[in-house]
């Protein structure tokens, strides 16, 4: 097994092609504000972000219009970035300040979802739900809180930067005061990685290093057949809140850690690889010799044809506050994934995770399901034209 | 709701990082071989396993891998790591050439032939000259094959323990099963106790009763999917049901705990008290088959108290008695009995563990007596840190 020059040249080359393709790599250019589907989906992960869910106060479907107007032009000015409008020096400014005079763009992506409880009786669109968007059920192992979940509305705000997205939830708080109020938020991060590839998640191990890419997504991510019109280039959110028992974890072996996540925790090779990017051979480990059977990764994506439509497009995020009862850590994961059918991606894998071992270490605590909107196309645009216009 | 944690074999091959870089250093530096540290040890044995049955077949498929440290006998002090791999050919034929690939392919990357012995029950065995690495495969039969890699003699920055027996492991079983069967017949007067009083008018009494019983159910230190569909039948939680406390599939001693904290009538609980004796008499002659596995048993030294960690003190399994102390206290009764069971075992290994729990454990019965709660909080997270150092000990390896 000597390994030659040209060898490790193919390597390197290999790896810094796919690093583009992994969470945390910043592309040269923005993200674009307008197109068929909205930024922050495939946009690979910015290093800060805020996942903010609101309930709708706006009194009637003229005023939600109303409000998803402005929105959508905080959004727009937020993204691209410029000089906040100048007002008198005797009124409040119109800007927080805290990025400075001039607003940068700083990666900034701003992802707008709704939730199955705008389409109540509220704004008449109970005929114009996406076909299979509920409200998120429990499922086995959680510990729902009622205040950290669901919501008429979700943003997730991404930037380069805490103090970014930190502004624009507070830019656009205060723009859409009276129609949106704020029901709950959670503030996460990318870690960069450590020291290469996919980022590494609190527990340790590499976590998005198998992903769908782009060119996938008309057949994983965006909305398909049998949706309404409106809803073509969005696609179904899932948010999860999981506190993790980092306290545990920490008392568990490297070998049972592996063991249950199907990784090695130092390079985030599959347990029948050696390196990370190699794909896992489960066919070839019918017994669960090498990679358990009821690994992590072998039960969230068992490889097989039949699961193969069922993959989704993850984009979590780490969280790190506070203290919880007992004096551990509130420490866990954001964990967000878009998909284009909610039973075929996320209740499916979901279902097939009921055996994880990986259960005893989290506690999914808060989250919801929503429906990203389709993107803004025109100057003219705004979100959820199509289905409230 | 919480699951039965595996400790697997398979699992204990541990560990990947740079190996490609330390290949290239060791081919690069003819000189000295650098002696690799145990991590890039691993990292190296899932490489040369890794590039060995990418040479062969895919349907050459794995049955079982198990991994071992052994002791060398020059220098002394020195450890060596083997993986073994079985592999299953879909014919003889596919095993030869298998082994005629590997052959060949160990000749290409310069490998120095250590043994290569011909025939039906053939032996190869290589050594890459640039690591001292080992690398084999032998025929047994017709449809067997075997992988093997070794890492040449290591300092490990530790003694490695001496593996538990089996049969060791197997009498800790026996008598944590015998400990359970006490305490779930003690459970049975308990739970008739509590049938009795909830079939009365005394709420009060219905509540002790019950506390009684949930005590005595919490020393079996069924933490951790331990005893499964029972243990969840006796004291199954709300939390992940739909319906949450209202919800039908809520049952047992927290449901009998929730109906007397929130004001229910007596008599309905009757039912569920009724339901529970079941579930425990079912269980008590169920208990050889329903005791967890022997290779779990040394997990459960320090999950009795995970639990009531992050069961008990976060509040998730207060239904209104407000009890969670007193259930800490009865896990802390559980985790000694279990404890004491690896006595031996563990003092063989690491003498100073069991006195150092031990001194742990008193600090926090006496913690929960006086009710501060950080103190609790404090010792319980001390006791923790303490008694998962004892799993690692009590392994059986090498099977």
């Amino acid at each position: 097994m000597t390994v030659n020059r040209r060898d490790l040249l193919k390597r390197v080359t290999v790896g810094a092609a796919a690093l583009v393709a992994l969470p945390g790599a910043r592309a040269a250019e923005p993200p674009s504000f307008q197109g068929p589907h909205q930024a922050g989906i495939f946009t690979p992960p910015q290093r800060s972000a805020i996942f903010a869910a609101f309930d709708v106060a706006a009194p009637s479907a003229e005023a939600l219009r109303q409000t998803m107007r402005t929105l959508t032009a905080r959004a727009r000015f937020l993204t691209i970035g410029g000089d906040p409008a100048a007002g008198p020096i005797t009124t409040p400014p119109a800007d927080n300040g805290v990025l400075g005079p001039t607003i940068p763009a700083d990666g900034l992506t701003i992802t707008v979802s709704v939730g199955a409880s705008l389409f109540d009786g509220r704004f008449g669109l109970a005929g114009r739900k996406p076909r299979t968007l509920t409200a998120m059920g429990v499922f086995p192992g959680d510990a729902l809180d009622p205040a950290w979940c669901h919501g008429d509305l979700l943003l997730q705000i991404c930037a380069d930067n805490a103090d970014t997205v930190h502004h624009a939830l507070r830019d656009i708080a205060r723009n859409t005061r009276g129609g949106l109020l704020l029901r709950y938020r959670r503030t996460g991060f990318l870690s960069p990685p450590r020291p290469a590839g996919a980022p590494r998640n609190l527990m340790g191990f590499k976590d998005g290093t198998s992903n769908p890419v782009e060119a996938e997504g008309a057949d994983l991510v965006w909305a398909g057949a049998g949706e309404p019109d409106w809803a073509a280039g969005g696609s179904y959110q899932v948010l999860r809140l999981i506190r993790m028992h980092t306290e545990f974890w920490d008392r568990v072996s490297l070998a049972e850690q592996e063991a249950i996540i199907g990784r090695r925790r130092d390079s985030g090779a599959p347990l029948d690889g050696a390196k990370e990017l190699d794909k896992p051979d489960f066919e070839r480990d019918p017994a669960g010799a090498l990679t358990p059977l009821d690994a992590h990764i072998r039960l969230a994506n068992p490889r097989t044809a039949e699961t193969a439509n069922g993959r989704i497009l993850r984009r979590p995020y780490n969280y790190d506050d506070g203290v919880v009862p007992g004096g551990d850590l509130d420490a866990g994961l954001i964990f967000c994934a878009y998909q284009q059918d909610l039973r075929r991606g996320f209740e499916a894998i979901q279902t097939r995770l009921a055996d994880d071992p990986l259960n005893d270490y989290i506690r999914p605590f808060g989250g919801g399901y929503f429906f990203a909107l389709p993107g803004v196309t025109s100057t003219e645009d705004w979100y959820g034209r199509g289905l409230l216009g | 709701m919480t699951r039965i944690r595996i400790a697997l074999l398979a699992a204990t091959t541990v560990v990947v990082a740079a190996a490609g870089a330390f290949a290239l250093v060791r081919s690069e530096a003819s000189a000295a071989i650098p002696v690799p540290t145990e991590r890039e040890a691993r990292a190296l044995i899932d490489k040369y396993r890794s590039d060995a049955t990418a040479g062969i077949s895919r349907d050459i498929r794995y049955a079982e891998a198990a991994s071992t440290i052994g002791e060398c006998a020059d220098p002394p002090g020195t450890y060596a790591i083997s993986s073994r791999y079985s592999m299953m050919p879909p014919s003889g034929a596919d095993g030869a050439a298998a082994v005629d690939a590997l052959r060949e392919h160990w000749a290409q990357l310069g490998y120095r032939v250590i043994t290569d012995v011909p025939g039906q029950n053939s032996q190869l065995l290589t050594e890459d000259p640039a690591t001292g690495f080992r690398v084999g495969i032998s025929r047994r039969a017709a449809s067997y094959l075997r992988l093997v890699v070794s890492s040449p003699c290591l300092t490990l920055p530790y003694t490695p323990a001496p593996p538990v027996l089996p049969e060791e492991q197997a009498t800790v079983r026996e008598a944590y099963q015998q400990y359970v069967a006490g305490v779930l017949d003690r459970l049975t007067r308990d739970v008739a106790a509590l049938r009795t009083a909830v079939a009365g008018s005394d709420r009060a009494k219905a509540r002790a009763a019950w506390l009684t019983a949930q005590l005595t159910w919490d020393r079996v230190g069924a933490a951790y999917g331990s005893f499964g569909e029972y243990a969840d039948a006796i004291d199954g939680l709300p939390q992940g049901l739909p319906g949450g406390v209202h919800d039908p599939d809520f049952t047992g001693l927290r449901r009998i705990e929730y109906g007397l904290w929130h004001g229910e009538a007596l008599g309905t609980l009757r039912p569920m008290a009724d339901a529970v004796a079941q579930q425990v008499a079912a269980l008590r002659a169920d208990l050889p088959g329903a005791t967890p596995d022997a290779i779990d048993l040394p997990l459960r030294v320090h999950e009795i108290l995970e639990d009531a960690l992050r069961f008990h003190l976060t509040g998730l399994t207060d239904m209104g008695a407000g009890a969670v102390l007193a259930e800490t206290a009865a896990d802390v009764d559980a985790t000694t009995a279990l404890l004491d069971l690896f006595g031996p075992l563990l003092d063989e290994r690491r003498p100073a563990l069991r006195p150092a729990a031990h001194a742990d454990l008193d600090a926090l019965r006496k913690a929960l007596r006086t009710g501060v709660r950080r103190d609790v909080d404090a010792a319980l997270g001390g006791v923790l840190e303490t008694l998962a150092q004892a799993p690692a000990l009590l392994e059986v390896t090498g099977s």
